[in-house]
């Protein structure tokens, strides 16, 4: 993550243990440095409901207060839907705290492994980092 | 009266904790030549089989190499898979299935299998697949695979009762436009593949998979080597996973494209 996104993150551990690589389905996991997690506040824009991977579109505010755009993906509808998520969970304005692995090319895109939103905490595709098997 | 009261107070431990079937794991016989009903694997990565075929992945270990033809090599190396150990970048892969071209057989067993529902008929078996919503034909009505066929994406298929609890499927004239699997494994018009779906109990399915494809393999393979699944409700509600175009354009503008895997 370059400078640029560095915004309100926490580097939650270091282990190579985020995601097995048979949990995806579409696309390849090379993109992410899936050695740590990042832990961001943001303010939700808008949420896609689809396939092949839903998307979460969010605000962030960066160490400077300059807000920054993310897209973070989980997985198909019907995976969520077996993890508890809906189409309507979220709505734009909602206040969300993400853990999320992201690209390693620096652009602001990653894939949530927990969110939690009113109040309630979500499992998202694939572990956090840091963390062992439940 | 009395009695009776004796009777449940002596069963009343047994039956708050076990006596029937679906708690004392005690299986309802499997009915005779019926596979009919709502099929799910018992573990769900193992359907999506993101790496290529459950038994054959592409993950560089040599008992999971496969022996190629020099056509076959060549068709393999023009496949540029977004998955796997041989993953290309994000704009570089010719993935049929990522532009919702229909996966088509046998990569229908080989990726994405999730709940599916067979139907039967007097003549044929109807499987009806989750993902993409397509279903597939197995004529049982004694017919004899076509000879020289013409390709379709789901091949022809023709299935036989070996015995009462195993159904063997043939199927050749496949499309070789489409891929074996997720990890881009070729084959030619010559492919044929062999399912044998066994009937365990009554709650249980397991199906294995043979790929023969001369033109492109040295030897026969074993894609799923009893890929175990579990019977649902009958009224469970198949979910709804399609490949829309539109969806998946709006995908890798948003965030496929962007995530090369170069390091700025």
């Amino acid at each position: 993550m370059s400078a640029k996104f560095r915004v309100m993150s926490i580097v939650l551990g270091l282990g190579i243990l985020a995601v097995p690589a048979t949990l995806f389905a579409h696309h390849g996991s090379a993109i992410y440095d899936e050695t740590k997690g990042v832990t961001v506040h943001g303010v939700v824009t808008e949420w896609l409901w689809a396939n092949p991977h839903c998307l979460l579109e969010f605000d962030v505010k960066d160490d400077q207060g300059k807000s920054v755009h993310w897209t973070a993906e989980v997985s198909n509808p019907p995976d969520m839907i077996a993890r508890g998520w809906s189409r309507k969970m979220f709505k734009p304005g909602d206040e969300v705290t993400i853990i999320m692995i992201v690209a390693k090319n620096g652009e602001p895109i990653g894939r949530i492994a927990r969110v939690t939103v009113n109040g309630k905490t979500y499992e998202g595709f694939g572990r956090v980092p840091g963390e062992g098997t439940k | 009266m009395a009695a009776l009261h004796v009777f449940a107070i002596l069963t009343a431990p047994l039956a708050a904790t076990c006596l029937f079937p679906a708690c004392t794991g005690a299986q309802t016989a499997a009915p005779k030549r019926d596979l009919s009903g709502i099929w799910e694997p018992v573990r769900a990565l193992e359907g999506i089989q993101p790496n290529g075929a459950l038994n054959m992945p592409a993950d560089g270990k040599p008992e999971h190499e496969l022996h190629y033809t020099p056509f076959g090599l060549e068709l393999l190396k023009s496949h540029k898979s977004a998955n796997g150990p041989n993953e290309v970048a994000p704009g570089e892969e010719n993935d049929p299935a990522h532009i919702c071209d229909p996966q088509g057989f046998p990569r229908e067993n080989l990726f994405e299998v999730r709940a599916t529902e067979i139907v039967q008929t007097p003549v044929k078996v109807i499987m009806l697949y989750t993902y993409n919503k397509v279903w597939r034909v197995i004529w049982t009505d004694g017919r004899e695979m076509p000879k020289d066929p013409d390709p379709k994406w789901f091949g022809y298929s023709v299935g036989k009762w070996q015995d009462d609890y195993t159904f063997v499927i043939e199927t050749n004239g496949t499309d070789e436009r489409t891929w074996l699997d997720n990890a881009g494994r070729p084959h030619s018009e010559d492919l044929r593949v062999t399912e044998v779906f066994h009937r365990v109990d009554h709650d249980t399915l397991e199906l294995s998979m043979t790929i023969n494809d001369p033109k492109v393999y040295t030897k026969s393979w074993t894609a799923l080597d009893k890929l175990r699944f579990r019977l649902k409700p009958a009224n469970f509600e198949l979910p709804e996973m399609m490949c829309s175009p539109s969806e998946l354009a709006e995908y890798n503008r948003r965030h496929g494209a962007r995530g090369t895997t170069t390091k700025k």
